[in-house]
């Protein structure tokens, strides 16, 4: 090869990779990524650190590496802005592009497979998301470690030097902290020694005992999942969910999609014939690494066969690396194999690489489209409030797309703004998940939110189109001209001064997310809207109050003695519970009156202070 | 070798840590700009805004604690109309404190407003301490945009009665507010 053609070799899998996903670098944030923007909240000092790196999250995962101190380097240093991010996540998949190249490469022994398999994992739409959004970066990084893992495998089985062992043993320990998937690994490198460097198996079956270990001490950290989604599912429903994603890796259906067209199960059908025939075909002339890789592809995607309620796309995204291998080597097989099979094989590849790369590209248009939306959404609303120093912002013309990318993550918090809401009439168009927490806190009731305009707290901006734009007067003419019926908030957060007009008499101002009573206090509420909701009360008692001992809190609901609760001076927060009269199911509004049995002075503070609240609220 | 690297760079990155862990969290953001409504009176003047100032007529001394407004005996303001009161009509309201040296020397006082021609009914203080003036303002008389309200005191402390500025009430805010 001449250097310029040596070098094509190499570039060709990054340009291509920068072409068809250029939008990704161009990418904003959306949903998860805003809960790993504020990590760098939690990390205060070494020991908050480490517990930020390593304790688990959402839905039970530890992935320091890919999620936490990638959002927490890079947050720190570039905050919102989004191009390092993106850039980094392309610099690893550029790194990936080469371990591909180079694994392909030796494994099949032919120059074109270094050049076919990185080409073909691209054309695969298993890499939209990870090339999209930034949450979904630990695909990206774990098949770094994955793919090293497996050249230094196969390195060690060439040389029979143990330096590449070790460094594989290390390469796999580090793998823990980038996905969980990489439980499986053991099981691709046991493969592949089985059929291709047999003398080398039983080096595999230590790896085997890590990643039991792991999985215990996850499980013991973690503890069982409570989301519905990626909860444990065993049974005949595995076969079909194989299916989907059979069909997904060649881009001929999507999650949401309830089935194949005819054109697109007969496409699948002749794949799948395709690849059937030409795996058989080569174990039959004993060359099993077409087998390998199929095998690589089942061990990869088992586990996301298991959680069988969340089905997506870029689960697929290492399962896809062993598919396009075996892609690459059909086509070399071919290639050698006289002029029909070239055109048989490049008609198959064909059949999927178009149609995919094409799905591809729209895919990366939509996720970039979807995260400039929630981009234009929350620096307007950075804006609104170096406008508006401290009234509430009221969003309007959010629709359920904008909600659950860009509003239900709560992304304001990030920034301390606990004063942005979205409009009571969106929440027709907004779908709720029973799975995921009530989607109440997002949005301002309807008396609530007149309050606010009355004294002229609150700014209305529509988010249909972009920039946000101001609406109050005409928002606040309607509201007036033609009031909603009555409906309070059922959860008040009473360290924040928006919903005051549900509180009544014995209560002083919000301060630092709490606010004092008196000794007797009423708030209002909206009746339960079904049996079996309960009242809380969330409070604090502070160092001075638990000196004087025991505090007892008397609390009527709408008129009628509900149970008394005592604070122990060993308590520093309560939280109590009251259960509900049925008659209460429906009514607009319910007041609720609390008595505390005595009142304190704190220093010059002239305030009567009878019991700290956080929230109160029905669940 | 290549893995040792590899751990290398990431107990690299791992030490990046460190600083951040100790820095103060950076939400940095670009700010858009917004479209804005067409700039329009404020039908709530509260004393520690700056953008309330322009819309005191008259009457008012500087502001204090950055909170409230001394008066002179007679003061007026001029306010936008809020929302659907050309429809709903609205509430003239005041909010303030009546010094205790006025009650001492008057024993009573009245306040009287004007909005617009029309005379608003006057109310008499007895007590000293936080008050609240408040008026129903018909939708009649509130088609224009802005409107003046005037405000009359009929005793209050002279230019030197306690010291050189005349003295009337402490104001904290004056709204027209939506029904």
């Amino acid at each position: 090869m001449t250097k310029a053609a040596r070098a094509a070799y190499w570039i060709t899998p990054l340009a291509f990779c920068t072409i068809l996903y250029w939008y990704g670098l161009k990418a904003w944030f959306l949903q998860d990524d805003f809960a790993w923007l504020g990590l760098q909240d939690e990390a205060t000092n070494f020991a908050s650190l480490l517990r930020t790196l390593f304790v688990p999250l959402a839905q039970g995962t530890i992935r320091p590496w890919s999620e936490r101190a990638f959002f927490l380097i890079f947050s720190s240093l570039f905050g919102l802005h989004a191009f390092p991010f993106r850039l980094f996540v392309f610099l690893n998949q550029f790194l990936n592009l080469i371990l591909v190249a180079i694994l392909a490469r030796k494994l099949i022994g032919a120059a074109p497979a270094g050049i076919a398999a990185p080409l073909l994992w691209l054309s695969n739409m298993a890499l939209v998301i990870p090339m999209a959004w930034s949450a979904a970066y630990n695909e990206v990084q774990f098949a770094t470690f994955f793919l090293a893992g497996i050249y230094l495998f196969v390195r060690y089985t060439e040389t029979g030097d143990r330096k590449f062992y070790i460094a594989q043993w290390i390469t796999f320990l580090f793998a823990f902290g980038s996905l969980e998937l990489n439980v499986v690994y053991p099981a691709v490198v046991a493969v592949y020694s089985f059929a291709c460097a047999r003398r080398y198996f039983r080096s595999t079956l230590p790896l085997f005992a890590a990643s039991i270990a792991y999985s215990a001490i996850h499980r013991m950290a973690a503890g069982p999942t409570q989301s519905y989604y990626y909860q444990t599912i065993i049974d005949p429903s595995i076969l079909s969910t194989f299916g989907k994603y059979w069909a997904m890796l060649f881009g001929l259906t999507k999650p949401d999609d309830a089935g194949l067209s005819a054109w697109s199960a007969t496409l699948l059908a002749a794949l799948t014939i395709a690849i059937a025939g030409f795996v058989v075909q080569q174990a039959r002339r004993q060359n099993f690494l077409p087998l390998v890789f199929l095998c690589w592809y089942l061990i990869t995607l088992t586990p996301f066969l298991l959680i069988s309620r969340h089905i997506t796309t870029y689960y697929q995204a290492i399962p896809a690396i062993p598919m396009a291998m075996l892609g690459a080597l059909a086509l070399v097989t071919a290639w050698r194999s006289g002029w029909v099979w070239r055109i048989v094989t490049v008609g198959a590849i064909s059949a999927y690489a178009v149609p995919s790369i094409s799905a591809a590209a729209e895919g990366m248009q939509f996720y970039y489209a979807r995260s400039q939306r929630i981009r234009h959404l929350i620096e307007s609303v950075a804006y609104a409030e170096k406008l508006h120093p401290g009234k509430a912002i009221l969003l309007r013309d959010i629709d359920d797309q904008l909600f659950w990318d860009g509003v239900r993550d709560s992304p304001f918090r990030l920034f301390g703004w606990t004063n942005v809401f979205v409009a009571p009439e969106c929440r027709l168009q907004i779908h709720n998940d029973s799975h995921f927490e009530p989607l109440d806190k997002y949005f301002l009731p309807a008396t609530p939110l007149l309050d606010l305009l009355k004294r002229d707290q609150i700014v209305v901006y529509s988010a249909e189109g972009t920039p946000l734009r101001n609406i109050t007067r005409q928002y606040a003419e309607n509201a007036f001209t033609h009031p909603a019926p009555e409906e309070l908030a059922a959860q008040l957060d009473l360290g924040l001064p928006y919903l005051e007009v549900q509180l009544g008499e014995g209560w002083y101002r919000a301060e630092q997310e709490y606010r004092w009573m008196g000794r007797h206090a009423v708030l209002y509420l909206p009746g339960p809207d079904r049996a079996g909701q309960k009242l809380f009360l969330h409070g604090a008692f502070v160092d001075q109050q638990r000196s004087q001992g025991p505090l007892h809190l008397a609390v009527t609901i709408d008129g009628r003695p509900a149970q008394a609760h005592s604070i122990g001076p060993s308590q520093r927060e309560f939280r109590f519970e009251y259960d509900l009269a049925s008659d209460l199911i429906g009514k607009a509004k319910i007041e609720i009156g609390l008595t505390v049995d005595r009142t304190f002075r704190a220093g010059r503070d002239e305030r009567e202070l009878g019991a700290l609240f956080k929230e109160a609220g029905l669940r | 070798v290549f893995s040792i690297r590899l751990g290398g760079l990431f107990l690299g990155a791992l030490s990046l840590l460190f600083p951040s862990a100790a820095c103060k969290p950076n939400h940095s953001v670009t700010l858009e700009p917004t479209i804005e409504e067409p700039d329009r009176p404020l039908a709530v003047l509260d004393m520690r805004d700056p953008k309330a100032a322009r819309q005191l007529v008259r009457g008012f001394h500087r502001v204090e604690e950055n909170s409230w407004r001394w008066t002179m005996g007679h003061f007026a303001v001029s306010l936008g109309t809020p929302p659907g009161a050309s429809h709903n009509g609205a509430s003239v309201v005041m909010k303030f404190s009546i010094p205790d040296a006025l009650i001492e020397r008057y024993k009573t006082i009245t306040l009287s407003a004007q909005l617009d021609d029309k005379q608003l009914s006057p109310e008499t203080y007895t007590r000293s301490g936080a008050c609240e003036y408040r008026r129903d303002a018909p939708a009649a008389l509130l088609e224009k945009d802005p409107v003046q309200v005037q405000f009359a005191l009929d005793k209050y402390l002279a230019a030197g009665a306690i010291e050189t500025r005349e003295l009337g009430l402490v104001v904290a805010s004056i709204a027209l507010e939506p029904k």
